[in-house]
């Protein structure tokens, strides 16, 4: 009889995305955008009955880092993210800095009007 | 028959019988034979006792006859009659001492012994008579006759031998006697000159004397005989019968007294020798009905006890062979069959010996064949009972293995599905359906365990305890009421991970089905002295001391799984999963009224923590590549 079996990574993770969040999706503070920088607030030791990803995030942020970019280092889902940066940030452990406003059309066209005139 | 005994007891009754009747029969046989003997040496007896007496009394009587009719004829003093007479009463008076010891030996011989005294009582008045002159000659010798008569009688009556010759023999020298006793009365009478009456008579008892002597001379075998024909052929008894032919013819001859005195003297001593030498011949027959008797009560005896000793032998050797046979039996419905369904029931194989019980009896042998058959018929069943359920078990693994494998694959479609969604709603509903899918997953692998094989997740590399504890939250239904708390970095064996999860998974869910909505269910871990402790504590109601306690003996000792006891399924499975790696799990009462389930996990399963902390405990493969999948048998 043959069985299969599933080691490491193909035995998928231990510990779900769901349960990181206790199933939350909505983060606690406001909505934080992709591109928003995440910095941890300096100075400051952790409160213990943080998660190690959290830890996780504190450590990585050292350093101004996307949203984006720590979902990558942590292999979740950006939604998951989001809520646990959420946590750190309703708690003042990290700083969300959101990206500047996109230029909007006009200037823009402008631009390439004055490309186009060189 | 009342209780039932035991076979012994039933065998020697069954010998009872035989052994019983042979007993009498042998005792039989002795009597026979023994009364034979004491009948030859009663033949003995007699003839000291009776005959030899009586023979001595007959030869007085006949001197004190013949003393008498010589004194009635004035030839002899009264002085010589009276010293005969006292010779006869000793001789009298012998017999009668020596006879009544013996003369009780029958009927016969009390009979015939009572008429010989009663003719010796009229002895008396025979001599009175003679001494007052009131008998004649004839009438004298008349009286003596009828006395010497019954003594004859006696003779012909007691010579009683269970050997035919020799009682012919002594029958035929009884005769001789009394032809010697005829020639006595002869002689009485023909003492002188004979009247008409005594001619008569003496001619009577003549031609009776040659008849006798005539016939029995016939009879007498040669050695007996030989003598009384010399006796026969002398010239002295010639010159008797002349005589004897004179007196007949009135005559009175010469020398008569002295001619037959020498005769009878003669005879007499013929006599005795041929009684003699019966009793002679009488002894080896009686040595030989002695030892035949011997021989046949010794025979009957070596036999009795030989087929005593025979039959004791053969009843013992039957009731130990069927002891042996009740043993064998027990120890097979008692101790083997239980034994070999316990094995079997733990899945282990059996070698079941065959049943021998020795025995040199068909029944018996038979008897045993068939409990060996029956036990082989029992182990058989055992073992199909054991197949089938094993079957029965392949069919839930196999089953429980393909759905095992599909929600593995949805799990990570679900995950690839939570990277892509950018919509907090979407996610929610994928974390529903994961969560969904997880459960699933754990019931599958529930099945697994219970079907005696490993579920197929494994690790190659130590897992952190805390992500243990998450991983098993995360398959139960309330994971939201279950509350972690931070452990120290320590780390799990990775081939025990699976079913530590699944096992810790089981506590959690008995929590959080044992206690009320609200209430947190809180998951602890911190390292012992022996290893690691994982303890699951509820804010229920908590349990009674009893309950606790049969909840410990059955986690302690897995019991035999019962397929009707679907309701204790998740206890089971703990108990099984804690036994196949050493891990005791015990249940106690809380300080909070609810109940804490400790699980100590043995050292060996427990790593140091990582060195460079904090570790990656999330891992999750790019959702490109494709599952890997390792086959193993």
């Amino acid at each position: 009889m043959t069985e299969e079996r599933w080691l490491d990574e193909d035995a998928g993770p231990i510990v779900p995305a769901y349960l990181l969040t206790r199933g939350r999706t909505v983060p606690a503070s406001e909505a934080i955008d992709l591109i928003a920088v995440i910095i941890t607030a300096g100075g400051l030791t952790p409160p213990r009955g943080l998660d190690p990803e959290h830890l996780i995030i504190l450590q990585k942020c050292t350093q101004p880092t996307r949203l984006v970019d720590v979902a990558a280092e942590l292999n979740l889902p950006i939604g998951v993210v989001r809520v646990l940066v959420g946590d750190l940030h309703a708690q003042q452990l990290v700083q969300v800095e959101l990206p500047p406003p996109a230029p909007d059309a006009k200037v823009l066209l402008e631009v390439i009007s004055g490309l186009k005139a060189l | 028959m009342g209780r039932s005994r035991t076979i012994r007891m039933k065998i020697i009754g069954l010998l009872l019988v035989p052994l019983t009747s042979m007993v009498v029969l042998w005792g039989v046989i002795t009597a026979v034979t023994a009364s034979e003997s004491l009948e030859l040496r009663q033949y003995k007896t007699v003839w000291t006792n009776l005959r030899l007496p009586a023979y001595k009394l007959i030869s007085e009587i006949q001197r004190e006859r013949l003393i008498s009719a010589q004194l009635l004829r004035n030839v002899a003093d009264e002085s010589a009659v009276a010293a005969q007479r006292t010779k006869t009463d000793a001789a009298r008076d012998s017999f009668t001492k020596l006879s009544s010891t013996t003369k009780d030996r029958s009927e016969e011989i009390r009979t015939q012994v009572n008429a010989v005294y009663t003719q010796l009582d009229r002895l008396d008045s025979v001599r009175g008579e003679i001494d007052a002159g009131l008998s004649d000659r004839l009438h004298t010798v008349e009286a003596y006759n009828s006395i010497t008569d019954t003594l004859y009688g006696l003779h012909r009556k007691v010579a009683l031998i269970d050997d035919i010759p020799i009682y012919e023999q002594s029958r035929v020298v009884i005769e001789m006697g009394y032809a010697r006793e005829l020639l006595s009365r002869e002689q009485a009478i023909g003492l002188g000159t004979v009247n008409a009456a005594e001619r008569r008579l003496f001619t009577q008892i003549a031609g009776n004397r040659r008849f006798l002597i005539d016939q029995s001379l016939g009879e007498l075998d040669p050695a007996l005989r030989d003598p009384q024909v010399a006796l026969i052929s002398t010239a002295a008894y010639q010159r008797m019968r002349m005589m004897e032919d004179q007196i007949i013819a009135g005559g009175t001859p010469m020398g008569w007294l002295s001619t037959t005195e020498g005769l009878s003297k003669s005879f007499h001593e013929a006599q005795m020798r041929a009684s003699t030498l019966l009793n002679e011949r009488a002894d080896p027959v009686a040595d030989q009905v002695l030892s035949r008797a011997f021989l046949l009560a010794g025979t009957a005896l070596a036999l009795v006890i030989v087929s005593i000793a025979f039959s004791l032998r053969m009843g013992n050797r039957l009731s130990k062979e069927l002891g042996a046979l009740r043993l064998a039996a027990l120890e097979v419905s008692q101790e083997r069959l239980p034994h070999v369904v316990a094995k079997l029931r733990k899945g282990e194989k059996v070698e079941m010996p065959e049943l021998s019980v020795a025995s040199t009896t068909v029944e018996i042998d038979d008897v045993g064949q068939a409990f060996s058959t029956v036990q082989q018929t029992a182990v058989e069943a055992a073992v199909g009972q054991a197949q089938l359920s094993e079957g029965v078990g392949h069919v839930f693994r196999n089953l429980a293995r393909r759905s095992q494998t599909l929600l593995h694959r949805q799990r990570i479609q679900l995950a690839d599905m939570q990277h892509r969604a950018t919509d907090p709603e979407q996610l929610d509903d994928l974390f529903k359906l994961d969560h969904l899918t997880t459960r699933m997953r754990r019931h599958a692998e529930g099945l697994i365990i219970l079907s005696g094989a490993t579920p197929g997740r494994g690790w190659s590399r130590p897992v952190p305890l805390l992500d243990v504890a998450r991983g098993a939250a995360a398959e139960v239904e309330d994971y939201q009421r279950v509350v972690i708390e931070p452990m120290s970095g320590q780390r799990l064996a990775g081939s025990v991970v699976g079913d530590v999860i699944h096992l810790i998974a089981e506590l959690i869910e008995n929590a959080t089905v044992y206690s009320p909505a609200h209430t947190p269910v809180i998951v602890r871990g911190e390292a012992a002295a022996r290893g690691f402790a994982f303890e699951v504590e509820d804010r229920g109601f908590g349990m009674e001391a009893e309950e606790l306690a049969d909840y410990n003996e059955r986690l302690a000792s897995p019991p035999e799984f019962d397929l009707a006891d679907s309701d204790r399924l998740g206890l089971f499975v703990v108990s099984r999963l804690a036994a196949r790696h050493d891990i005791r799990v015990t249940l106690r009462g809380s300080p909070y009224g609810g109940t804490t389930a400790i699980v100590l996990i043995p050292e060996e399963h427990v790593a140091e923590p990582e060195p460079e902390a904090p570790a990656k405990a999330v891992q999750k493969e790019p959702a490109a590549r494709p599952m890997r999948v390792v086959r193993s048998d």
